[in-house]
């Protein structure tokens, strides 16, 4: 018995061996074809890749169509997604060839479930980059490199790919992702609802500083005792900065300015004078309790009369968004104007998975996305008729069916993460410029002076993973006023100092500085 | 009749075995596990490296020693409790309702623990603080009290559950030796003391062999979702679990992640092969192997 | 037994009224904030009495009922197909393992609890399901990784079986001709029901109560369980809460269901159990008899 399990336990290890050489070098296949010459020229596809777009339709017929495989954010219904996939497959099998299957999973989820089958070498060919960092995955071989691709098989595509947004998704001169449609800049305000600020009287484009926000925010509060008017959305403060982060761990630029010094964010002036404000907010009773144990939306909260306002993102459509859910309209204040870095673009994209069996197939499907209308509505809003319904044909506005609603809808539209949402339908109540006001806004947001630099945290992993536990300490608790800052900044950082903030902050500079080098 | 079982073990738990290797490696999908190259105990750095390390060492061990010190006499003294209720609808009632605990979610526990705690609208500050004229507390930036919290909170999602197993193991207890003491007069505290204590000795022995082994972790929930991850507790809720979590969330490394798996699981062998190694001196039959 | 102090009695009921309120006093929260309407919830908080009653999360639940039906029969599936698997292999497992003259035992015991200690990982786990047996998005994934048989399991059941069962009746029943199947099934099992119950009851509330299966290997909504259904709310409202996001706030926080319907979920998870649980306590009450007549 005893000699029979040390057997047992030998063939053990012998076969997780083999399993894990196994994965391995079906990957390494792979890996090694891709990099040859960009495409995975490995044999059986070869004929398909020499094929010239011309003779797309002939291949088509003597092929067995490709089963592009998609992995979505957001929730669906199964039948739902069954419908989605058999319409769409119906356009791309005699254009490309190829059928599709999308698999959607929650947002909740997503990070999760999208790692676990990126590490798998699961096939799968094009995902949406959400909660995902494709300098991470580039680094870690679960992405691809897509420019030889593109260029092959997605010119539409690349015609429609501006300089700055593709230096902001290359990594090496290599792209790694496709942004989708959506705003590429951000920039942070006040909001409050406008019946309050009415009876409260300010024009809200001469309120530039905190403290006369502050006046205004306690004439609200003493009209409506029982209100705050600072609310947060979750966890969310949405502290209005210009900051560059120049991609994970600390140390920002001011996106605004010329200067390329890196500095350490909580040392900024704006940060300081930030917290200072929240702190006496927050004594004054202008900020919601247990702020910073928030586990309601500003929605919710908003919606309930329990805050009045708060501080807020303001890109496109995100008050209107608001407003809409809560039934009321907003005052908005500006605080700080437009401005983009390398993450407003690169943070929501679509990549291409090492796990993918024909990458030339997955681009042609991802360009068709790109440019074909009922592909992208297909994606973004769902099938006509049972997701949707046309309210105005001629100028593309559509609204749920009857006792449907996005809480209950079986396709959960998310434009923002759809390859490219900006050729599809509208809804009701969405502004009938949205595209074109949303690439007005992009082209006019001041660019930081570090966009298209990211930031490889490889050689520093340990002191982030230190700095990154001292600032769940602190930075919640200040920015919400929780701590005082006069006592708690200087431990902030004394503690973040021995974390090794200084190491991760001169790694980032040196890494910036040679990038600015290059790139000049 | 232990083939079945062993094939089933071996597929599950031993050859996803071969993942232990991440841990040394820094990995690249693409040229797969086995070729990525190793690098070593660079990726066990940041556990080490860190001035954390000593509080979050601390805590966890603290932590899992009060658990299972306080939560076996509580649990065992429970059965004994039930044990002793002879109408059959009341005991039955107790039992399902000290079982609720276990069947709650930790993240809706941790709602309901906020519900009990939030400064402006909790239970304790509203209903219990107010009436007696003591000033409503800050729970959440409070470090003092949550030591306590910890504990009340894990005690009562568990004792319920180790309970039922404790108290399966008494109604195995022969009656005939309680008949037998009866008859020779024993009270009741020398019945439990000659009888019942002797007849989970075992049980109690081996559950707490196996918490000691898991000595290293920490129930993520507990000490992440219930203190609602609030910068105030860290230092005292700030486990090897949650330091992991925090640190590596930006990070996505999965050689690291592995690496405080691994050191997790070395520690508990290790442990454990020395708590064994005694039990087995003293009473054989109680040891794990 | 026969000694019936009152006062001892009365102490007993005593404490044990304690800790049931201590137990119930947050259900009863959970319960009564999943009938307080919304609004009420975020002004007031959670309160035992609440200011307006509301259904309208149950209504929400029962109107997408295909869902919560759907979810109900894969977690009665899965909790029923996994348990009776599950015991079946741990005491094929154990049985063998509680006899001191089996050669190797402490090797094979070691096999075994070396699991508890040491695991390759999610990923490989993951690799190996999904990759070689194929179980991603079918009804297995929810029974098969992990949970079929436990380490924890088969200790227990064999510690049981060591110090509970004389070896005089299974020697008894060898004397009379009976082979190692016989006894496990006639001698064995009979004077083990309350062992077998409550690794029934323990394993059955682990398939009942598990969500790590659903959220690793099934993405297709109608394979999902309550309780995958219910974690996946909470997972929401934690990726916007650990989550500064900058383009999708509104959008997402919008989509995120309410807190009353979080509660009404979890409650609607929990409930089953209350019900049935009373009707599965009688086999603690039969191994008595039962091992008492053997015995």
């Amino acid at each position: 018995m005893q000699k029979k399990k040390m057997l047992g336990l030998l063939t053990a290890v012998a076969m997780s061996t083999t399993l894990i050489t196994a994965c391995g070098d079906n990957n390494g296949n792979s890996a090694n074809t891709a990099n040859s010459a960009n495409s995975a020229n490995s044999g059986t596809t070869a004929s398909n890749n020499a094929a010239a777009p011309a003779d797309k339709n002939e291949n088509a017929s003597s092929e067995k169509p490709y089963t592009v495989d998609l992995m979505m954010v957001g929730d669906g219904k199964a039948e739902d997604i069954k419908a989605v996939n058999e319409e769409i497959s119906k356009i791309t099998r005699p254009l490309i060839n190829a059928d599709v299957n999308i698999t959607r999973v929650g947002f909740g989820s997503f990070q999760q479930q999208a790692n676990l089958a990126l590490s798998s070498g699961e096939k799968m060919d094009l995902f949406v980059t959400f909660a995902l960092d494709i300098s991470s995955l580039a680094t870690s071989g679960q992405i691809l490199p897509m420019t030889k691709l593109l260029e092959d098989h997605g010119q539409d595509i690349m015609k429609n790919l501006s300089e700055g947004d593709r230096r902001a998704v290359s990594i090496n001169n290599e792209i790694y992702a496709i942004p989708t449609a959506k705003e590429k800049a951000t920039n942070y305000g006040y909001i409050m609802r406008k019946d309050i600020a009415d009876e409260v009287g300010f024009k809200p484009e001469e309120v530039k500083t905190y403290d006369q926000l502050e006046e205004i925010m306690t004439k609200a509060k003493k009209l409506h005792p029982d209100m705050y008017p600072i609310g947060l959305d979750f966890t969310n403060v949405y502290r209005p900065n210009t900051e560059d982060n120049l991609g994970t761990g600390p140390g920002v630029i001011d996106a605004m300015g010329e200067s390329t010094k890196v500095v350490n964010m909580i040392e900024t002036d704006s940060y300081k004078d930030f917290v200072n404000h929240m702190y006496k907010w927050s004594k004054a009773g202008l900020v919601m309790p247990d702020a910073a144990n928030n586990s309601e939306s500003r929605i919710s909260l908003l919606k309930a009369g329990k805050v009045m306002g708060g501080f807020s993102g303001l890109n496109p459509g995100n008050v209107d968004d608001i407003a809409k859910q809560v039934g009321q309209p907003f005052t908005v204040i500006e605080l700080t104007k437009p401005f983009s870095i390398t993450g407003h673009v690169s943070g929501m994209g679509w990549s291409l998975a090492s796990g993918s069996e024909n990458p030339e197939k997955a681009i042609e499907f991802l360009n068709l996305a790109h440019t074909n209308a009922d592909i992208s509505n297909l994606l973004v809003n769902g099938v006509k008729g049972r997701n949707y319904v046309m309210v105005d044909e001629a100028k593309g506005i559509i609204d749920y069916p009857q006792g449907v609603d996005a809480s209950n809808t079986g396709w959960m539209s998310l434009p923002w993460a759809t390859p490219n949402a900006a050729i599809s339908y509208l809804w009701k109540g969405e502004p009938e410029n949205k595209w074109d006001y949303l690439q007005q806004y992009n082209s006019s947001a001041h660019q930081s002076p570090a966009k298209g630099f990211r930031f490889n945290p490889e050689s520093v992993a340990n002191e982030i993973a230190m700095v990154s536990n001292v600032d769940a300490k602190y930075s919640l608790a200040l920015e919400t006023g929780t701590l005082d800052p006069a006592k708690t900044l200087p431990k902030y950082l004394d503690e973040l100092k021995a974390a090794g903030v200084d190491k991760v902050i001169a790694e980032k500079q040196k890494q910036l500085d040679e990038w600015l080098a290059a790139n000049k | 009749m232990l083939i079945p079982g062993c094939i089933y073990i071996f597929i599950n738990n031993y050859i996803p075995m071969g993942g232990l290797m991440i841990a040394f490696k820094k990995i690249n999908y693409r040229i797969g596990i086995l070729h990525s190259p190793w690098v070593g105990l660079k990726n066990f750095e940041f556990l080490f490296k860190t001035k954390e390390a000593w509080t979050i060492t601390r805590n966890t061990i603290l932590y899992n020693l009060t658990f299972i010190v306080i939560g076996t006499v509580i649990a065992v003294g429970v059965a004994m409790l039930l044990n002793q209720i002879r109408q059959n609808g009341a005991r039955k009632s107790y039992q399902t309702i000290i079982l609720l605990p276990h069947l709650i979610s930790i993240v809706v526990v941790s709602y309901l623990v906020f519900g009990f705690l939030s400064t402006e609208s909790g239970f304790v500050n509203n209903s219990i603080l107010e009436p007696l004229g003591i000033a409503p507390i800050s729970w959440y930036s409070t470090a003092k009290f949550w030591p306590y919290i910890i504990v009340i909170v894990a005690i009562w999602k568990s004792f319920g559950y180790s309970c039922i197993i404790y108290y399966a193991t008494l109604v195995g207890i022969d009656k005939s030796y309680y008949e037998a003491a009866v008859i020779d007069g024993a009270s009741r505290w020398k019945q439990m003391k000659h009888i019942t204590l002797p007849g989970l000795k075992s049980i109690i022995i081996i559950l707490t062999l196996m918490s000691i082994s898991k000595i290293f972790y920490s129930d993520f929930g507990l000490f992440y979702q219930v203190p609602m991850n609030s910068g105030a507790l860290i230092d005292i809720t700030n486990t090897i679990d949650t330091y992991v979590y925090r640190g590596l969330a930006k990070l996505n490394n999965i050689g690291m992640a592995s690496a405080a798996g691994f050191f997790q699981s070395i520690v508990g062998f290790v442990l454990v092969i020395l708590a064994n190694y005694i039990v087995k001196k003293i009473d054989e039959d109680s040891a794990l192997f | 037994m026969v000694d019936n102090s009152k006062g001892f009695h009365v102490l007993t009921h005593f404490i044990m009224i304690f800790l049931a309120i201590f137990c119930l006093l947050p259900f009863a929260l959970l319960l009564i904030s999943s009938i307080t309407g919304e609004d009420a919830l975020i002004h007031n908080g959670y309160s035992f009495i609440p200011r307006a009653i509301d259904f309208t999360a149950y209504k929400y639940l029962l109107t997408d009922s295909h869902s919560i039906v759907g979810a109900y029969g894969v977690t009665v599936f899965v909790t029923v197909i996994g348990t009776v698997t599950n015991i079946i292999l741990t005491t094929l497992m154990a049985y063998p393992l509680s006899k001191k003259e089996l050669p190797g035992r402490n090797v094979v015991s070691f096999f075994i609890f070396f699991t508890m200690l040491f695991s390759g990982g999610l990923v490989p786990s993951y690799m190996m399901w999904t990759q070689y047996f194929h179980i991603k998005n079918t009804i297995w994934a929810l029974i098969v990784p992990g949970m079929l048989l436990t380490a924890f399991n088969i200790i227990m059941m064999r510690t049981y079986f060591t110090s509970n069962i004389p070896d005089a009746v299974v020697e008894a029943a060898k004397i009379d001709g009976g082979s190692e199947s016989q006894i496990l099934t006639k001698v064995i099992l009979p004077m083990s029901m309350p062992i077998m119950a409550t690794l029934g009851l323990l394993v059955g509330l682990s398939y009942w109560n598990d969500w790590l299966n659903g959220l690793y290997y099934v993405t297709k909504d109608n394979l999902f369980s309550i309780q995958v259904l219910l974690n996946k709310m909470l997972l929401d409202v934690q990726f916007l809460m650990s989550t500064a996001s900058s383009g999708m706030g509104s959008d997402l926080s919008a989509k995120v269901p309410s807190t009353a319907i979080k509660m009404a979920v979890a409650v609607l998870g929990v409930l089953p159990i209350m019900v049935i649980y009373p009707f599965f306590q009688r086999f603690f009450v039969k191994g008595i008899t039962v091992g008492a007549v053997k015995g």
